[in-house]
């Protein structure tokens, strides 16, 4: 059973009377452990998708599974609940909450999380899954605080913080200079590492290197879908430092 | 989701923007506290007067010409005659359950007393007054029953009329003036302060029925007739009572109405309530709509905030947050914001009802059930108001929401 299935999704967007295409009739698989990346041109879909797939928005038709189960008959509630538990998100804009602590910003997921769960327990998590990229030393820094870079981890240690099977990332570096992509782009390979399925989309050439795979979409439909033989391992050199701390 | 953490996001929330928050609070606060202070003080004055009436005496009856009781044109000297000195005698002699009784003959007089000279309230009452009335005597002593029968010229004065007369000195033996007439002062009345309506109450000269009605007036106009039921539980028996006698006396036959009229205490602090009652009521549905105004402020100011969140529900929403999650966060905000004015709104208006109620000299009552209704209220003004502006956030697209800029 593959976490991401796609047969022929399809979604339009309505601008006054023109209809843009956003989707058009898409058939993808991704399989466990797999480290995707998405580029194309501006407007070719890619956020689109990734919404789709992250079940924040629906498609118009076609058949999505994740992990087998169909999400189309699912209410906004089972939505959310999958967002949730099963998906971690990381976006170009690291949307973290203002003037909140990065602890409290990790420990949000867990605020919405069903089942029991302990505040100490809630707490030790987040801890953890701060101190996995490196900023347990930062973790009573708001967002004004921290650099772009620690932002970003956060971001992703908000992610990890349910323990996701995939994690979905739109453009985590769009906002970053390249030391501190390379910084962002190991931590995904270490969690890759770890067995997590990973999709991103990126319009630079070189992040997209350091994927196993890479999908070029255009117009709302895939032109390419091929697998690196030799992908670039990010240079931890610039993780060193808080191995330490 | 667990109740205290939503709670915890509200109040951090709110506490994020504390200005803000104490501003949209305002009206709720305004409202509550104008609400509390305003029952406090009816229902403390509605006690004084409550009190006031107690004070009169116990079991009191009161007997009026009828006229007098009609109100607009107060009865012309005329018309408010059907009351006489001999309709006291006749009650205290015939009606078994009665056990004082006194006419009563109010003058207003220029009184003088040596160089001074003062304008005060002359009432001519028997020698029971003192006893029907609950009067205390501070210097000499009140009228006895001979006094009365020889229309003696004696006075006893309210406090008052010592301070303006005497200059505050032990009056007993002196002589003052009334239209004059000599009459020697042979007591002074303990102090009683100021009524209900603010007149002083020590601002009086007590003298004979009989010498107010002959050497003073006109020798008809007797303004009333005070009775005192033996016990309590006989008040309505001694009303009958005193309306046969009465009847009787003034010869009227069946059919025709009584030229009198009869009150007793429950019907006079009924008449009391029944005003500061209404009073109370029309203050109220004021306030209640200062608290209304008070919620679509709250309404205004959450639906600004859900704007300004957007992004913060978008994020919420887009890491798992349900709609129903969403709602409950922005209905508890609303509500605990409510109720926050609300407790702010008792304190004040408990405060501006003691330093009114000082300030005034009137009292104040604490009515737990008010206060209960006012939290209660406010809780409503909060749900009611909060559900719009909440469920319009619970209902953004997380997309939408996390692009808004
Ligand atoms: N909410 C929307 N309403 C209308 N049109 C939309 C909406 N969202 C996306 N589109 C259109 O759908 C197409 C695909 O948009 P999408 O955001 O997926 O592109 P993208 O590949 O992510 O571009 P970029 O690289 O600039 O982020 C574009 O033409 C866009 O104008
Ligand atoms: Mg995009």
């Amino acid at each position: 059973m593959k976490p991401i299935e796609l047969e022929s999704i399809c979604k339009t967007f309505h601008l006054g009377d023109t209809l843009v295409k956003a989707l058009d009739k898409v058939d993808l698989c991704i399989d466990r452990g797999e480290f995707v990346a998405i580029i194309g041109a501006s407007g070719s879909g890619k956020s689109t998708l990734m919404n789709v797939v992250g079940c924040l928005d629906r498609a118009d038709s076609g058949q999505y599974r994740l992990e087998g189960q169909s999400v189309r008959d699912m209410d906004r509630r089972q939505l959310a609940d999958i967002r949730n538990q099963r998906i971690g998100f990381v976006f170009q804009g690291f949307n973290l909450l203002a003037r909140t602590t990065a602890l409290e910003n990790v420990m949000l997921p867990l605020l919405y999380y069903r089942g029991s769960l302990p505040a100490g327990k809630a707490r030790q998590r987040a801890v953890e899954a701060l101190q996995r990229v490196g900023l347990a030393d930062r973790m009573h820094h708001e967002p004004n605080q921290l650099s772009g870079g620690q932002q970003q981890r956060v971001a992703i240690a908000r992610a990890l913080v349910n323990d996701p099977a995939i994690i979905l990332a739109d453009e985590p570096t769009g906002n970053l200079d390249s030391r501190t992509t390379l910084d962002v782009l190991a931590l995904f390979q270490e969690l890759n590492d770890s067995g997590i399925t990973i999709v991103l989309v990126t319009h630079e050439a070189d992040v997209a290197e350091h994927a196993r795979r890479v999908i070029e979409m255009q117009d709302g439909c895939i032109r390419r879908d091929l697998l690196i033989a030799n992908r670039r391992r990010a240079e931890v050199t610039a993780l060193a430092g808080r191995r330490s701390s | 989701m667990k109740w205290q953490k939503l709670i915890v996001v509200a109040l951090r929330s709110i506490a994020r923007n504390r200005l803000r928050s104490l501003l949209t609070m305002l009206g709720i606060i305004i409202g509550v506290a104008s609400v509390i202070a305003l029952v406090a003080l009816g229902e403390g004055s509605q006690a004084d007067i409550t009190a006031e009436i107690d004070s009169m005496g116990t079991n009191l009856i009161i007997v009026v010409p009828a006229s007098a009781d009609r109100g607009g044109v107060r009865g012309s000297a005329g018309s408010s005659t059907s009351l006489s000195l001999d309709d006291a005698e006749t009650i205290k002699k015939e009606v078994p359950t009665v056990a004082n009784v006194s006419a009563e003959i109010r003058l207003s007089e220029q009184v003088v007393a040596g160089n001074s000279n003062w304008n005060t309230s002359v009432r001519g009452v028997s020698e029971t007054f003192p006893a029907i009335r609950n009067y205390q005597m501070v210097q000499g002593a009140f009228f006895s029953e001979r006094d009365v029968k020889a229309k003696a010229k004696v006075a006893v004065l309210g406090q008052t009329v010592v301070d303006e007369l005497f200059g505050g000195q032990n009056p007993v033996g002196r002589r003052i003036r009334i239209r004059n007439v000599p009459f020697q002062v042979i007591g002074v009345l303990g102090e009683k302060g100021q009524n209900g309506m603010g007149d002083d109450q020590d601002d009086v000269i007590m003298v004979p029925a009989p010498t107010a009605l002959y050497r003073l007036s006109d020798g008809k106009t007797v303004r009333g007739i005070l009775v005192s039921a033996a016990t309590p539980g006989q008040i309505a028996e001694a009303k009958a009572q005193v309306t046969t006698v009465l009847r009787k006396a003034h010869r009227l036959r069946d059919g025709q109405e009584n030229d009198f009229s009869l009150r007793d205490q429950s019907e006079i602090s009924n008449m009391a309530s029944q005003v500061t009652g209404t009073l109370t009521l029309l203050l109220s549905a004021i306030a209640g709509v200062s608290l209304m105004v008070g919620g679509i402020g709250v309404m205004n100011i959450m639906l600004v905030s859900v704007t300004e969140r957007t992004r913060e529900i978008g994020i919420r929403l887009a890491i798992g947050a349900r709609s129903g999650d969403i709602l409950l966060q922005f209905l508890i905000e609303a509500v605990i914001l409510c109720l926050c004015g609300g407790l702010i709104g008792i304190v004040t208006g408990l405060g501006t009802a003691f330093t009114l109620g000082q300030v005034m000299g009137s009292g104040v009552v604490v009515n737990p059930s008010v206060i209960l209704l006012s939290v209660g209220f406010t809780l409503a003004v909060g749900v009611f108001f909060g559900f719009y502006p909440a469920r319009k956030a619970a209902n953004l697209n997380p997309i939408e929401a996390l692009r808004y800029e």
